[in-house]
């Protein structure tokens, strides 16, 4: 990785500066560092998708970019350096990359539970991507992010937390540069561009007052943001240069930056197209051919037909939804509901209803986005959007034009289109059309200013204006200040000290047994784990803490909870804990549960298990401990060595049902079976739970059972012990038990 | 008012002795609430707006009057009855050598603000923070000299657009 971004960050300069025949240094290393890390993420993308193995693909991929590189160095003429270019953006980039490497440090990264093992499986080579909570479940959505961080990581490794500083860094400057040389260079000068960036990184205020107000592109750094606003930026300049400069190469490089782009993230890749495909079309109009000739118009189509082309290669969202894999099921059947969660199936609708309205990310509730509540938490930027708007139509500033279609594309998604559960993530569009409009005034404000006889005085105004408008990121500055300088943590570079800060529980010697662990196991293995400590007791401590052994040993883990409610819509909600038969298990040792959990590896803390059951799993003949470090015990699972489930069936029926021990998850529970016949011999008795409350059984995927000596007389009675999990979420439940195929009875529970 | 009858019966007690202390090694500090009043302590899911108790602990040079700046927080899950108590532990990062008070504090929030603020009294225990493993790594002067860079490269910024946009 630290030899990997540097060759990036060169292969990128030399691309634009001899394939894109920029002369000036400044625009080429941020345009270049954008575009060949895009390029990285798009080829190798298409290079797993045609079924090159991982690590091939990622030396395939950074072959390309390398050799398109030392194509451009050969044909690249001497270039320059603009010292008052690099004297505005070190001004605007200083206090953007200070508080860029802040949050990094000090900040936890939002969604790491999921992209954190995803980084890691990608690395072990797993692809197509699956839930790492779920590994039999294939989840659509975004991954290019994640691909290509793996990509570079596999090149020599850092760790996966330590690489995100270096990527929110390296990307988010290089995103500042490009807006700055699009206002620039398309958007009426100096001034209009050091204005939009310095609007995009500090004042787009975007947000609702109840929840959070984004400031802008400075602390949004975090998770996918770097990469997709790399891709974002990059293809705005580039569709501006086929525009403005006609450069048959930035055809090619959009087509393949917009094809690969609906990969990295759905939201932004639907905008932009949109935008550009409206651009397109308008190009193709008489009056603005006149103007701008026939070239932008068959550029423009063409880097559409061939981003076509890409994306049907990229198994992307336009892939997805041509092949239909990404509709989300008929009917209101809650569990096919919960796994289109976990799948991240999105349906579209139209019109959204109530038409024009902003979903409410917390609490789903809808508001109009023309009503105070709404405009009342945005920003100026936001609110100058009509004005910016007709200033752009009348300038006719090509940089103007497309960040303002995409910010009406955002806005019309986010507004009059329904994506069902997922409405309530459409903030990410919202914030887009923000930093679209925070770039348009920008863009305006400074062409205006710009055209004042008085140049002192008109960089004096605007940056009171830029200043008066950061309010939302001072305040970001004042709780940096608090966490970095009254309560200084540890500068967290290091992929132990990041894993620290996340997972209590995560000491030295998880870092050597998940390694070693990371080395003896196979591609398509599954490990489960008991790494919760006993003061932990949210589902949060267990998707963090498990997390964190995913991202350590490259393996997906088995043995969670498949449950999501209808209001949450977002696939991290559904793991609200370990699934009954894990539960079960680290209750209770039990082989016969042991087989059903179905996982290859288990990450043991014995002194997190209640007592006795670590000597029970020492002894079982199915584990063999393959690794010990100091408190924890890496075992294999055989599961050829664990005894067969008996077949026959058990002809009795459940007749009793009480469970002893208070209602925490797991608890044991009492059942009287009565048989009409005389029955003896090993019967495998199981239970499945259904939720009552919303008609569904409570985890699709989840029945417990385990296996019991019976030895009743017709017509008698028996009782035995089976380990009963009560579900985490309130509500009522119906019990089946079962014996194979056969029904033995049901029971109702009602947990509080 | 509901708030200051809490504030007289809440507590939360840090348990001694506090495990030795080494900058840049975490330590874990186990804190026990007791809930001695006839009101629950509020637990819950903070994120779907639920009132919570906070168990907080923060660090201080001189006995501190009021709650400070979380260093390190637990959020109950589950509301406290009454005459019940509860023992969490915190995981806290020393990260400068020397004398220090360390506090232990209750904090009830939700997001909607209301009834938020400092629950009971606090519980200080005076401890010594040794010099560990990673001193130098993560001293405040890094940060500052983070800073500094940062603030360097904003004022060459400005000297460097007025040099060059002064000339012609």
């Amino acid at each position: 990785m630290i030899v990997a971004v540097p060759l990036i960050v060169a292969s990128g300069y030399f691309i634009v500066r001899g394939l894109l025949g920029e002369r000036e240094r400044l625009p080429a290393l941020s345009l270049g560092t954008a575009l060949a890390w895009s390029l990285f993420v798009v080829l190798l993308n298409l290079a797993v998708r045609a079924g090159v193995p991982f690590g091939a693909a990622a030396w395939l991929a950074g072959g390309g970019v390398a050799a398109l590189g030392a194509l451009g160095w050969r044909c690249a003429s001497p270039g320059t350096w603009d010292r008052l270019d690099l004297g505005l953006l070190m001004l605007i980039g200083a206090p953007a990359s200070l508080v860029i490497l802040l949050y990094q440090f000090f900040g936890v990264d939002a969604d790491y539970n999921i992209h954190y093992p995803l980084i890691g499986m990608f690395l072990r080579g797993t692809f197509p991507h699956v839930h790492p909570f779920f590994p039999d479940l294939p989840m659509g959505g975004h991954y290019g992010r994640d691909l290509g961080l793996a990509g570079l990581l596999s090149f020599g490794r850092i760790g996966i937390g330590s690489a995100m500083i270096v990527e929110a860094w390296v990307l988010h400057l290089s995103t500042l540069g490009n807006i700055y040389f699009l206002g620039k260079r398309h958007g009426g000068g100096r001034a209009a561009g050091a204005v939009a960036a310095a609007f995009a990184f500090f004042a787009v205020n975007v947000g609702f007052s109840d929840w959070v107000i984004r400031s802008g592109l400075a602390e949004v750094a975090g998770n996918n943001n770097p990469v997709i606003h790399a891709f974002l930026f990059a293809i705005l300049l580039l569709a501006s240069q086929i525009v403005a400069d006609r450069r048959w190469m930035a055809v090619v490089f959009l087509g393949l930056l917009l094809g690969g782009f609906d990969a990295v993230y759905e939201t932004h890749f639907a905008a932009t197209a949109c935008a550009l495909a409206v651009l397109a079309t308008a190009a193709w109009l008489p009056p603005v051919m006149k103007r701008w000739g026939r070239r932008p118009a068959v550029g423009l189509t063409a880097a559409l037909a061939l981003s076509f082309v890409v994306m049907l290669l990229s198994g992307g969202l336009v892939a997805r939804k041509l092949r239909g894999a990404d509709a989300p099921p008929a009917g209101t059947d809650p569990a096919a509901w919960a796994e289109a969660g976990a799948k991240q199936q999105v349906g579209v609708g139209f019109p959204k209803r109530p038409l024009l309205t902003a979903t409410h990310p917390f609490d789903g509730r809808p508001i109009p986005v023309l009503g105070l509540e709404f405009l009342g938490a945005q920003g100026v930027a936001f609110w100058a959007l009509p004005i910016s708007a007709l200033a752009v139509l009348r300038t006719r500033r090509i940089a103007g034009g497309v960040c303002l279609l995409t910010a009406a594309a955002a806005l019309a998604a986010a507004t009059c289109f329904d994506f069902g559960r997922f409405n309530s993530d459409t903030f990410r569009f919202l914030f887009l059309a923000g930093l679209m409009a925070a770039v348009c005034f920008g863009l305006v404000i400074g062409d205006l200013a710009g055209r004042l006889k008085r140049p002192r005085i008109a960089g004096g105004m605007l940056a009171v204006l830029v200043f008066a408008c950061s309010g939302e990121f001072l305040d970001r500055l004042d709780y940096l200040r608090t966490i970095a300088i009254d309560h200084p943590h540890l500068l967290r570079i290091f992929e132990a000290a990041r894993f620290e800060q996340w997972c209590p529980p995560y000491e030295e010697v998880d870092g050597e047994a998940t390694l070693w662990l990371r080395g003896a196991a196979e591609r398509d293995d599954t490990m489960a784990s008991n790494f919760l400590a006993p003061d932990q007791t949210s589902g949060n401590d267990l998707i963090f803490n498990s997390a964190i052994l995913m991202s350590r040993a490259h393996l997906p883990m088995v043995g969670f909870n498949l449950r999501l409610s209808r209001e949450s819509g977002g696939f991290e909600e559904s793991v609200s804990g370990w699934s009954g038969r894990a539960t079960a298990y680290w209750a209770t040792g039990d082989d016969e549960l042991l087989r059903d959990l179905g996982a290859d590896w288990l990450y043991v803390v014995p002194a997190w298990l209640p007592p006795g059951v670590a000597e029970r799993m020492a002894a079982s003949p199915a584990l063999e401990e393959r690794h010990r470090a100091e408190g924890r015990i890496v075992y294999r699972v055989d599961p050829n060595r664990l005894a067969p489930r008996p077949t026959e069936r058990s002809d009795v029926t459940v007749t009793g049902f009480a469970m002893t021990g208070t209602r925490d998850a797991f608890v044991k529970a009492t059942l009287t079976v009565r048989a009409e016949r005389a029955v003896q011999g090993r019967f495998f008795i199981g239970y499945r739970i259904f939720d009552v409350t919303v008609g569904a059984p409570y985890d699709e995927r989840d029945s417990v059972g385990t296996v019991h000596a019976l030895r009743i007389d017709a017509g008698g009675e028996a009782t035995i012990e089976i380990p009963f999990v009560v579900p985490y979420h309130a509500g009522e439940y119906e019990v089946g038990f079962f014996s194979g195929p056969t029904s033995l009875g049901t029971t109702r529970i009602r947990v509080e | 008012m509901i708030l200051l009858l809490w504030s007289a019966v809440q507590e939360a007690r840090i348990e001694r002795p506090v495990q030795r202390l080494e900058v840049g090694n975490p330590a874990r500090i186990v804190v026990t609430v007791v809930n001695t009043g006839e009101a629950e302590l509020p637990g819950g899911d903070f994120d779907a707006g639920q009132p919570c108790t906070f168990v907080g602990l923060w660090t201080a040079k001189e006995p501190p009057r009021i709650v400070g700046t979380f260093e390190a927080s637990h959020q109950f899950r589950t509301p406290l009855p009454p005459g019940e108590s509860r023992t969490v532990e915190l995981i806290y990062y020393p990260t400068t050598p020397g004398e220090v008070l360390l506090c232990a504090g209750l904090f009830r929030a939700s997001k909607s603000g209301a009834g938020n603020g400092a629950v009971g009294g606090m519980d200080v225990a005076p401890v010594t923070v040794e010099a560990g493993r990673a001193v130098i790594a993560h001293q405040k002067h890094w940060i500052r000299a983070l800073i500094a860079g940062h603030v360097l490269a904003f004022a060459g910024g400005i000297a460097l657009a007025l040099w060059v946009g002064r000339r012609p």
